[in-house]
């Protein structure tokens, strides 16, 4: 099948075209200090309407993976991170660059990249199709329960507070009880307004907390304050020869990317941060990390993109994002009209399998640009800049206009994008909005099925061995949260009189996916 | 790994209110779910139905039982360096509510003057009065930029945009 799916792209010269566009424009705004590759996906999600299944599912991918690539740049070359991931990539390659090895450490980076990409895609491929055949044995019941495990997941692992990742969940589910239930038909928080019976459009959403507010984080925030420096193009030469010596760490990055990517709420900046922990911690000298160690770059830019692959299995074969990148790609599936879930691999194995094969043509073609065409890269990345407001504004606007030709979507996207933008700067993360509108339907959905299959009985949330597991594990997930959140009350009790209060969010993720907000 | 400069006192402050006020309002609205929730049908469609209002009316009292903590909390704790104005700028300022401002505008005229011009207009503004460009390049941006768009939209993806009010 994954055959089937690489000929689908390599012989279609139109989809390959979408391949190489998606990664295009995922590396250079992701490049672009402070856009994300969420916000990227998201402002672009409405350019899919009129492509067919495959080219659309292939160039939310590959905007998804180029973006991964993207963000490192300009934490290499500007000491600004593109996105949450590439956080981590500014510790040793900003060092590397300021040594004079920018085309040293881009081209180690890409590399590193490639393999860890390389590495989640393997584990896709042989992974989701295994995990799709389990998923049937999952009814209403464990559904529920597997969707109040990936909520859960996603709040407690979270570095943003958990009070405030909860209750972003718990405001993306009700807005996405907004329109007709799906079982009676009685209108729901509606407030008499016909445009909301069909509830608010997944793009309207995602454009609006994630592009607009972008735009207003961008127009609000001062001057960037990283260190630019002009780099000449012999410094971006690519150094073929230090690559070996590396690859070490680039396979235990990558292997630790794919694992922490599988996980609900994890996600990429987290498998960096653990990915160059690793590194330093079985380091014999880890008196070089921080001052430009190439084993500091290259396990986080494996990490990072290994996770992508992780990702895309439980979006594919479960139906259930684990993160809002995952949640715009089910978006799309949705669009193009197809079920996500286990009968995906049954109805759709086709396009599936094309999806999976696009992580690693778009990986490959992600090699070649960040090696070869680097410097044209740094070049538009600087002229692009000055012109992001007009551009986002624009690609939103009209994006989302095209949704149903309607003036109110965007409207509601005006309402969405200044929540978001609130949202950010009072901590709040904005991926845990959008998963929980992706899963509170089918989180109510369920919940009401089981009831009606068992006429009544929660006891059925119990019935089986698959149920009993997905709630021992949300019991320790809620557990371990308390535990956590115990010991670093009593961590801040003793260090007094540090300023600092322990439910205040990680920029990490609260500001995700803007870099601008990242702070470090 | 954060920044060592602490926000400015007003700064501070501004975020403070920023966080209480949208607890604020997630409280308002929550009240609001819980309401609505309430005159829902418990039963829809089998008496096993747990009906349409169930699953609002919890999430509603959770979100505001946390809106309400989160309101005590901003209250009693005093303001700290780190509550979200980590970047030291202010949470809102001109330029961002005249872009709001244009945004809605340009939503409403879509109705009168189609979306195209809705969205020239939109580019201008951002352009010329947001980031403060010279016209000449404010309307060279918008051109390209418009074209840009339509071609893509309309020509490319084939997504039907209409250039004339409807």
């Amino acid at each position: 099948m994954l055959g089937e799916g690489l000929s689908a792209i390599l012989s279609s010269p139109t989809t390959l075209l979408w391949c190489l566009l998606g990664v295009t424009i995922g590396t250079l705004v992701s490049a672009l200090p402070g856009i994300g590759t969420v916000t990227a996906m998201a402002v672009l999600l409405p350019l899919t309407f009129g492509l067919d299944p495959v080219s659309a599912l292939v160039l939310l991918v590959s905007i998804y993976l180029g973006g991964m690539y993207g963000g490192r740049i300009s934490s290499i070359l500007l000491n600004i991170p593109g996105d949450a991931s590439s956080v981590v990539s500014t510790f040793d390659g900003h060092p590397l660059a300021r040594q004079g090895k920018a085309g040293f450490a881009l081209t180690l980076s890409a590399v590193a990249s490639f393999v860890g990409g390389l590495i989640g895609f393997v584990g896709l491929a042989a992974l989701a199709g295994i995990l799709a055949e389990a998923a049937i044995l999952f009814g209403p019941a464990e559904y529920f329960m597997l969707v109040c495990f990936v909520l859960l997941a996603t709040a407690g692992v979270s570095n943003a507070s958990v009070f405030k990742s909860v209750a972003a969940v718990v405001i993306g589910i009700l807005v996405a009880f907004i329109g007709l239930d799906s079982v009676s038909g009685s209108q729901r928080f509606t407030w008499g307004i016909p445009e909301l019976w069909n509830g608010v459009d997944l793009v309207v959403i995602a454009v609006g907390l994630f592009g607009l507010s972008e735009i207003l984080a961008r127009l609000g925030a001062p001057a960037m304050s990283g260190e630019r420096r002009s780099v000449s193009l012999r410094s971006l030469l690519p150094p073929i020869r230090s690559v070996t010596s590396n690859s070490p760490s680039m396979l235990r990055g990558g292997v630790i990317g794919f694992l922490i990517g599988i996980l609900p709420g994890a996600g990429a900046s987290m498998s960096t941060f653990v990915a160059y922990a690793a590194e330093k911690g079985i380091a014999r000298d880890r008196s070089r990390f921080g001052k430009g160690d190439p084993r500091g770059l290259c396990a986080p830019e494996a990490a990072d993109n290994g996770s992508v692959g992780g990702a895309l299995i439980p979006t594919l074969s479960l139906g259930i994002p684990g993160s809002a990148a995952g949640a715009l790609i089910l978006g799309g599936l949705i669009m193009a009209g197809l079920q996500p879930g286990p009968l995906l691999f049954q109805n759709s194995q086709d396009i599936v399998w094309t999806v999976i094969a696009a992580v690693l043509v778009a990986n490959v073609l992600l090699l070649v640009m960040n090696t070869m065409l680097v410097p044209l890269f740094a070049s538009a990345l600087q002229l692009l800049d000055p012109y992001l407001t007009a551009v986002i504004s624009g690609l939103c606007v009209l994006g989302v206009y095209s949704l149903r030709n309607s003036a109110f979507d965007v409207l509601l996207m005006v309402v969405f994008g200044v929540v978001g933008y609130v949202m950010r700067t009072a901590g709040y993360p904005l991926g845990s909005l959008l998963l929980g509108v992706i899963l509170g339907p089918m989180l109510e959905d369920n919940f009401r099925q089981a009831l009606l299959t068992s006429r009544g009985d929660y006891s059925i949330f119990w019935g089986s061995t698959i149920s009993v597991v997905l709630l021992a594990l949300c019991v320790a997930l809620i557990a371990l949260t308390v535990v956590r959140g115990v010991h670093l009350a009593r961590r801040k009790r003793s260090a007094e009189p540090i300023p600092a209060e322990s439910d205040t969010p990680s920029a990490m993720d609260t500001m995700e996916p803007s870099g601008r907000d990242v702070r470090y | 790994m954060r920044s060592t400069l602490p926000a400015s006192t007003e700064v501070q402050r501004q975020h403070r209110y920023v966080r209480l006020g949208f607890a604020f309002l997630l409280s308002c609205w929550a009240v609001s779910v819980i309401v609505e929730a309430t005159s829902m049908p418990t039963s829809a469609a089998t008496p096993a139905d747990v009906g349409p209002g169930f699953m609002p009316l919890v999430l509603g009292l959770l979100l505001l039982g946390m809106a309400l903590a989160e309101i005590a909390l901003a209250l009693v704790r005093r303001p700290v360096a780190d509550a979200g104005a980590g970047d030291g700028s202010s949470p809102t300022n001109t330029k961002q509510l005249l872009y709001l401002v244009a945004v809605v505008i340009s939503a409403v005229i879509t109705y009168a003057i189609g979306v195209l011009a809705a969205v020239a207009a939109l580019v201008l503004w951002s352009m010329k009065v947001v980031e403060e460009r010279t016209w000449a390049r404010s309307l060279l941006v918008t051109a390209v930029l418009v074209t840009l768009l339509y071609l893509l939209f309309d020509t490319l993806l084939n997504v039907r945009i209409p250039l004339l009010p409807s």
